[in-house]
């Protein structure tokens, strides 16, 4: 959809915060100060981790925690939100689309490239500054992400930080190439894990040998998985997300990074125009996190010294905007598409607390740059004060 | 070029109506910044293949601007002209191409955060006071679930609201020509063309061809097959991005897309072949067909009376298998295509009241085969439930 729309009417204006106020009476923050946990405070704090997972895709209020959408968020709602700080107001004032997005949310900067054209982020990115900062090796920072489209999101153009950037796994791609390896002819069995993004289309999975030959090094090397054993264990996964989350438990049990960045994004359906793909992409996501912090808490290396922020990369469009066409898509700019949420859980992070000040999706770099203690000096963002005790 | 030099001449290569329009309101388009001028052209270009009711809505906002006094129109212009388009964009042939000149604005608009501003801008320049299309009355039904099974008891949440929630609603065998006959009798067709839209996720049911602009997902097969059979190729080719893909299938003319095989009428090529080229996940669900055709049908058309049926989309399955026509196997999903059409019959709504004012409009939405069902209308109690057993004639006098 065009800026220029000569739909003429605005039906009627949508107010966002009529918010939870959670069902699990979580309270605001500025009445909490006694909550402080616990080990990141502690005198002998243990080295720092921090998992990062992003709706990419993009969900609603009306989807997720707004009072009709809480059907679809049990885990968040019951679990993990009762444990961590949550933010009601993240705004993104940058360009809804989803590789752009997710790169200002790893830059702390709004990056302005062209959305559709993969590339590496102009901006240095936050597994760089992690690196450069505190010298740690490659194998430390990795992202899972979903599709081509995000294959350089681990790394920026900025002169002065060659090299120090994080590996990426593309677990459908992953996937494809293994099953091209061992199984050419099975493919359909497996092809509710192939899903793609579909704005993005022309990014479908699709391999060159060279691509391949990449991914079975990764799959050897990295996540030291047989590609029987790979193939095997994925056939009982039921989506693409659950494939990327598959993928997070071994990274984290064979390489043990201290900083992962996850960008789930099978919600993206909904530019199909499938309201129930779109809801039921959520549902998975929301049942994902909560598996996920799970895992977090099973790891001898991640328990209590990890912290997890999950957050849409953006909304969608509001119903009423005459703009848009709803849930669909993000492309009108209006409110309800640049404003979703975060939750922040982890040593440090006050439990069962709102926050319904404003923040921005680009403050969590510098945000995780001070809990680390390496320096971000390029971002745009602001520390978020709630998040860095 | 900018804006203040266009002539006639600049006109020439436009269909006979759209020339026609342009040199007859060229004074406004002189005025206007480069920002925004293109937008005006971009409905202007097609004019030509425009229903009567958007030539008229579109004339009436270019009236309305011609009316104001000079410094209104100068200040709701104002925000535009301090929009400084790059030359590399301004170089454009925005006249002859305006669509391709709007896209790359766009993007630049995104990335120098001025998009927001612009939107605004727009709405304050298109918010022309209600015309007298308002005041005809409007008659929707929406036709949800065919083939679901399953009970869905959260079914029309989201309409509940704003009308009278039946649970008894007697659907029999003749429902089908009955729907069509008490739309016939609670709003008078009027004579003009485009007013009655009868729009099907699968084969329509009996009804009036000579009287109903009809939308069949199953006999547009040959439109939707010669789409999908590009983006395929598109894709296959990896020639591209996803805009530059949406470019090359917004080029298409009916001829190309195979309109010309399932309507003999130019307008209705056009409408469908932008339904499908225009439209996200038209081409592989029938369910979202149906839902856009039935915005742009009351958006483009502003019909007096519509007839929306939903029917079963097809599985999800990856992008590779759903564009390939040739070999993808559809198995239908009628209990997801149900909660699809749920959202969609709310949207049927929010996209009337765009184009009529609430005291006019009835819409009915009625899971098929089943007795659940609400009626929007002036006389339906909003937020209410009815449990009676009620048949349709008796609902609809009731509370239509």
């Amino acid at each position: 959809m065009d800026a220029f729309d000569h739909r003429c009417c605005e039906l009627r204006s949508v107010t966002r915060r009529e918010f939870l106020r959670l069902a699990s009476g979580t309270v605001a923050a500025g009445s909490v100060s006694t909550l402080v946990p616990s080990a990141f405070a502690a005198a002998t704090r243990p080295k720092p981790r921090t998992v990062f997972v992003t709706f990419g895709g993009g969900a609603r209020d009306e989807e997720t925690f707004a009072s009709e959408g809480q059907q679809n968020i049990p885990r968040l709602l019951t679990d993990l939100i009762p444990q961590g700080t949550f933010f009601t107001q993240v705004v993104n004032r940058g360009i809804l689309g989803h590789y752009v997005a997710t790169a200002g949310i790893v830059t702390g900067c709004y990056e302005t490239f062209d959305n559709f054209i993969a590339q590496p982020t102009g901006n240095p990115t936050v597994f760089e500054y992690f690196r450069r900062g505190l010298g740690r090796p490659m194998d430390d920072t990795w992202v899972i992400a979903p599709s081509n489209g995000f294959q350089q999101i681990g790394f920026s153009r900025h002169r002065g930080y060659e090299g120090q950037g994080a590996g990426v796994i593309l677990p459908k791609q992953l996937l494809a190439a293994a099953l091209s390896k061992n199984h050419p002819q099975s493919l359909v069995d497996y092809e509710h894990l192939l899903q793609d993004n579909y704005e993005m289309p022309v990014y479908r999975p699709s391999l060159s040998e060279n691509d391949g030959e990449l991914h079975l090094e990764q799959l050897a090397s990295t996540l030291r998985f047989s590609v029987e054993d790979f193939t095997r264990d994925a056939r009982a996964l039921d989506s693409a997300d659950a494939l990327s989350l598959s993928i997070a438990r071994r990274l984290m049990a064979q390489v043990s990074p201290s900083l992962l960045l996850i960008t789930l994004h099978d919600m993206d359906v909904a530019h199909a125009g499938a309201f129930s793909l779109y809801v039921d992409a959520i549902q998975r996501a929301d049942r994902i996190c909560g598996d996920l912090w799970a895992a977090i808490q099973s790891f001898p290396e991640y328990k209590d010294r990890t912290a997890l922020f999950i957050m849409p990369d953006f909304g969608r469009d509001a119903d009423g905007d005459p703009g848009g066409n709803g849930f669909q898509h993000h492309r009108t700019g209006g409110a309800m598409a640049r404003t979703t949420w975060m939750l922040a859980l982890g040593p440090g992070i006050r439990q069962n607390v709102t926050v319904d000040r404003a923040i921005q999706p680009i403050d969590l770099v510098p945000t995780i740059g001070k809990r680390h203690g390496f320096e971000t000096p390029y971002v745009q963002g602001k520390p978020i004060p709630e998040l860095i005790g | 070029m900018i804006p203040d030099q266009l002539t006639a001449a600049s006109f020439s290569g436009y269909p006979p109506l759209a020339r026609q329009f342009a040199v007859q309101h060229l004074s406004l388009l002189r005025q206007l910044p480069l920002s925004v001028a293109p937008a005006f052209l971009r409905e202007i270009i097609v004019l030509d293949y425009r229903f009567p009711a958007e030539r008229r809505t579109f004339e009436r906002q270019c009236t309305w601007l011609e009316s104001l006094p000079p410094e209104q129109r100068a200040k709701l212009l104002a925000p535009f002209q301090q929009i400084r388009v790059p030359e590399k964009i301004a170089s454009r042939d925005w006249i002859g191409s305006p669509q391709p000149f709007l896209q790359d604005l766009t993007a630049y608009l995104w990335s120098s955060s001025q998009i927001d501003a612009y939107r605004s801008a727009a709405q304050d320049l298109l918010a022309v006071p209600p015309d007298e299309a308002l005041q005809k009355n409007r008659f929707a039904i929406v036709i949800v679930g065919k083939d679901a099974r399953a009970p869905s008891p959260q079914l029309f949440r989201k309409l509940a609201p704003h009308g009278i929630t039946l649970h008894n609603l007697q659907w029999t065998a003749n429902t089908p020509q009955q729907l069509q006959q008490s739309m016939q009798q609670h709003v008078a067709s009027s004579a003009d063309a485009y007013s009655r839209w009868y729009i099907d996720g699968a084969d329509p049911w009996p009804h009036d061809a000579s009287s109903v602009s009809l939308l069949s997902y199953t006999r547009l097969r040959p439109v939707r097959d010669n789409v999908l059979e590009r983006m395929n190729r598109y894709t296959h080719e990896g020639s591209g991005n996803a805009e530059a893909m949406r470019s090359m299938l917004m080029a298409l003319t009916p001829a190309e897309s195979n309109a010309d095989a399932v309507s003999s009428d130019p307008l209705m090529q056009h409408f469908i072949t932008t339904l499908f080229v225009e439209g996200s996940g038209t081409q592989i669900y029938s369910t979202s067909f149906v839902q856009w055709a039935a915005r742009e049908t009351l958006h483009r058309a502003q019909p007096e009376q519509l007839l929306v049926r939903f029917a079963p989309r097809q599985r999800q399955r990856t992008l590779n298998q759903l564009f390939d026509a040739a070999t993808n196997v559809e198995v239908p999903d009628p209990e997801g295509s149900l909660r699809d059409a749920d959202i969609s019959a709310y949207y049927i709504l929010l996209d009337m009241l765009r184009i009529a004012d609430p005291a006019r409009i009835t819409l009915l939405a009625w899971r098929e085969e089943h007795g659940h069902a609400v009626i929007v209308s002036p006389r339906a109690p909003a937020g209410h439930v009815d449990d009676a057993s009620l048949d349709l004639s008796a609902a609809l006098a009731k509370y239509a």
